[in-house]
């Protein structure tokens, strides 16, 4: 690194930049062009097969987390269809009742842990790092392992139906249902070991979320000026951290009560065990999961409907407390589900008072987007926005079918009919799937450059939004006239044919929409119109590098000095130069106010990651389902796996050189000229 | 701006997150108690719930008040204001966490409520 380059102290970087300050960077010896080079020779992965396995770049896993979970979400939603089918008509042969109850538990098993988490774990991962504006998340090499890790576990599932061994006790797995009296075989246990193995996935890309947006953000971007999406990935990620620990536990256990070798009975109540406990233990983790789907969402909305109104937030601190307010309380109302149990009367009203109270942070966050939406420009509105005003419409309405089953005294006559079924539906495809179809529309242009086809993508918004309202809004009626849920069949005297054959027109109508997305993809990606940086001209830092973005993310990280950085009236923001360009560098910034504090070398690629993951999915699969003994053989091949993993990792080997603290005060190198990156990227090309 | 508004001290760390992560651990602790006491509490009993709730509300109170006093010695900074920029994000955790004290009290409260109309034997 050249001597003549400026020094400046972490308090001196409030001031704006002067112009005199900026004599000789070394960008100027080198020359932007040089410096795309040297970043791109040293971000780029390795060639061949082994560098596409062990690639450690976050846009790439987070594509790939994307475009999985997407498969799995049609892999699901055909499974949905078959069920449409069968109960389109009274008597129907068209699945047996064994087939039906493996197609519905593994519909829904899939739709939660191998789609909606997944698929918001992705966006995350490759939106996040490039909203605060680093390289790379802060370990990039547990990426590597959780996608592998989650790709594994969904594969097991899918294959286990194939061959007949799909699970069949619902995607809740209720003891002693599923435990090893009424659920002999080793369906269970496969999904067992399937949902330990997706949950560690998750885990592990929480922390790296976490993590990443604590410490790696734009020096500036102190916590009043995070984006709403990445507030949304962080709370999330605390969400996953403490919730899914609950469901490796209660899943674990219920492979120690199903092995023969060990034969526990954590669920056992003839043993002094308690079927309870299982419920107990899943809701504390499931209900949470349902706002780890949601959370994100209102990211996406937030995001979308400050780019399209243009103007900030309404609200902004509103809708942060909307979500700490929510992730909290999110684990303090999974009784709800079980107020058909005979657990005490006044306990449950607590949680009906919860269940109640949570609507208020999400009542004021929905006040907060239409205050956003009436108070900005005139909208635009463009097929992301229009997503986002679906799924205010539909998740008010599955919103307020869940402000009444939190009342117990309903939740007693309606639990377990269709009624369920259409508010969950409501919730989770209103408040998920509408918001992330926008965000789809939103972001496409930024993985590929490309814009999306508008003619084909108002066909798919078209034939979804009118397929979903009937295919689950005469769900309501279905429950409040008897039907229960998890039925094969039902007898013609009912009535209830013609509410189900239209839920299964309606079905179709959402399965060709989604179809016509899928086409309009795969051409888009190639023969789209090419979109731009910033085709919405939006403000957050990911629309300040290119579309798609290089391996390294900008060529020089970005400053902030406001909640939507690229709206600022100056033109001249610092941006972060001194950086390595032969290792892999990042800046790591203070948590409160991202304050420089100092550089870190990330991990590369490596093989081990991918054999770890492999290691814990057959110890797993192996010790959890077939015989604990081969436990001890898979923790020797963990372990050497992470022998592998550190000490092929570059924070062992160069720790002393890798962070050049100068009397305690660690020192930045700062340009004060070259104006925000795109702009450079503009003039060079 | 003066220096002594600039130094964070380990109480004012403290008092920083009091109303944003401390009021919600308050009810947690508040709702689990609560929770947990009610089947024990069954043949006439219910003063201890209803300490429980007090109690829980006292503590939102102070995180409150806390936050309120952070908020007030932040000062008017906008967020895009640079020269103030750490008196920003003061000002944001206090009124965030002024609004989560508040939201969390509300909650005890309502959670507090069942006790009073349901007697606790009633399974």
């Amino acid at each position: 690194m050249s001597e003549a380059i400026l020094h400046t102290e972490t308090t001196e970087l409030r001031a704006p930049a002067q112009p005199e300050a900026v004599a000789s960077p070394v960008a100027d010896e080198l020359g932007p062009e040089n410096e795309r080079l040297a970043l791109e020779r040293t971000w780029r992965r390795p060639p061949g097969f082994l560098g596409w396995l062990t690639t450690t770049d976050h846009k790439e896993i987070g594509l790939r987390y994307i475009k999985t979970a997407f498969g799995f979400f049609v892999l699901a939603g055909i499974l949905a269809l078959h069920m449409r089918v069968q109960l389109a008509l009274p008597k129907n042969t068209f699945l047996t009742n064994d087939v039906y109850n493996q197609f519905f538990t593994t519909h829904g098993t899939a739709m939660m842990f191998l789609f909606a988490v997944p698929m918001m774990e992705g966006m995350g991962i490759y939106l996040v790092p490039l909203m605060v504006g680093t390289r790379n998340v802060s370990f990039p090499r547990l990426l590597n392992f959780s996608y592998y890790l989650y790709l594994i576990g969904g594969i097991c599932l899918f294959t286990g139906l194939a061959f007949n061994m799909g699970p069949d006790m619902g995607w809740f797995a209720y003891t002693p249902l599923s435990g090893p009296q009424y659920a002999p075989g080793h369906r269970m246990d496969l999904w067992s070991q399937m949902v330990t193995c997706v949950e560690i996935s998750g885990m592990a890309a929480g922390v790296e979320i976490v993590t990443t947006v604590f410490k790696q953000r734009a020096p500036g971007m102190s916590l009043n000026r995070i984006p709403i999406f990445v507030w949304t990935q962080l709370v999330t990620s605390f969400m996953i951290i403490f919730a899914m620990p609950a469901i490796t536990l209660c899943s674990t256990m219920l492979s120690m009560d199903r092995l023969t070798h060990l034969k526990t009975h954590f669920y056992n109540p003839a043993e002094g065990g308690d079927a309870l406990l299982w419920q107990h233990l899943f809701w504390f983790f499931a209900h949470p999961e349902v706002y780890i789907i949601f959370i994100p969402a209102t990211g996406f909305v937030s995001d979308i409907i400050i780019a399209f109104s243009r103007r900030r937030a309404f609200g902004y601190t509103a809708l942060v407390l909307s979500m700490v307010a929510t992730a909290f309380i999110g684990f303090g109302v999974w009784v709800h589900h079980m107020f058909a149990t005979p657990l005490p009367r006044l306990g449950q009203g607590m949680f009906t008072a919860a269940s109640l109270m949570i609507v208020v942070p999400n009542g004021v966050q929905m006040f907060c987007w239409l205050a956003t939406l009436w108070s900005g420009r005139r909208p635009r509105f463009e097929l992301p926005l229009v997503w986002v005003i679906a799924f205010i419409v539909v998740f008010l309405i599955g919103g307020l079918s869940g402000v009444i089953l939190a009342s117990v005294s309903v939740n007693v006559q309606a639990t377990d009919t269709f009624f369920v079924v259409a508010h969950l539906h409501y919730v989770l495809i209103g408040g998920a799937v509408f918001p992330l179809f926008g965000a789809f529309y939103y972001w496409f242009p930024k993985w590929t450059g490309r814009m999306l086809n508008t003619a084909a993508g108002w066909w798919h918004f078209a034939l979804f939004f009118i397929g979903f309202n009937l295919t689950f809004w005469p769900m309501h009626h279905l429950g409040l006239r008897g039907m229960t849920r998890r039925r094969y069949t039902y007898p013609e005297e009912t009535g209830w044919m013609t509410l189900n054959m239209v839920a299964t027109i309606g079905a179709f109508l959402m399965a060709a929409g989604v179809l016509v997305f899928i086409v309009n993809a795969m051409w888009s990606r190639r023969r789209g119109r090419v979109a731009g940086d910033n085709p919405w001209q939006a403000g957050t830092l990911e629309w300040a590098t290119s579309s798609p973005p290089p391996s390294y993310n900008f060529l020089y990280p970005p400053t902030v000095r406001g909640r939507e950085p690229l709206w600022e009236p100056e033109k001249e923001a610092p941006v972060i130069v001194g950086l390595s360009r032969e290792k892999r560098q990042v800046l790591s910034t203070t948590v409160l106010d991202a304050a420089p504090h100092h550089r870190y070398d990330l991990a590369g690629e490596s093989i081990w990651p991918f054999f770890l993951a492999f290691g814990v999915a057959a110890t797993l699969m192996l010790g959890g389902i077939f015989n604990p003994w081969y436990v001890p053989g898979g923790i020797a091949v963990i372990t050497l796996a992470l022998f592998g993993w550190f000490w092929t990792s570059p924070a062992l080997r160069e720790r002393p050189s890798a962070q050049p603290h100068v009397a305690g005060q660690p020192r930045l190198w700062w340009l004060g000229r070259r104006g925000k990156s795109a702009d450079v990227k503009s003039k060079d090309e | 701006m003066s220096e002594s508004r600039a130094s964070d001290s380990l109480a004012k760390d403290v008092a920083l997150w009091a109303g944003v992560l401390g009021t919600p651990v308050i009810w947690s602790v508040q709702f689990l108690l609560g929770y947990a006491l009610a089947p024990w509490s069954c043949p006439g009993r219910q003063v201890v719930l209803y300490g429980v709730t007090a109690t829980g509300l006292l503590f939102a109170l102070v995180g409150t008040v806390l936050s309120w006093r952070q908020w007030k010695r932040a000062g008017d900074v906008a967020p895009d204001d640079d020269e103030g920029a750490p008196f920003g994000r003061r000002r944001f955790l206090g009124a965030l966490g002024m609004l989560v004290g508040v939201m969390f009290a509300v909650l005890m409260l309502a959670q507090g409520l069942p006790a009073f109309f349901f007697d606790p034997c009633w399974n």
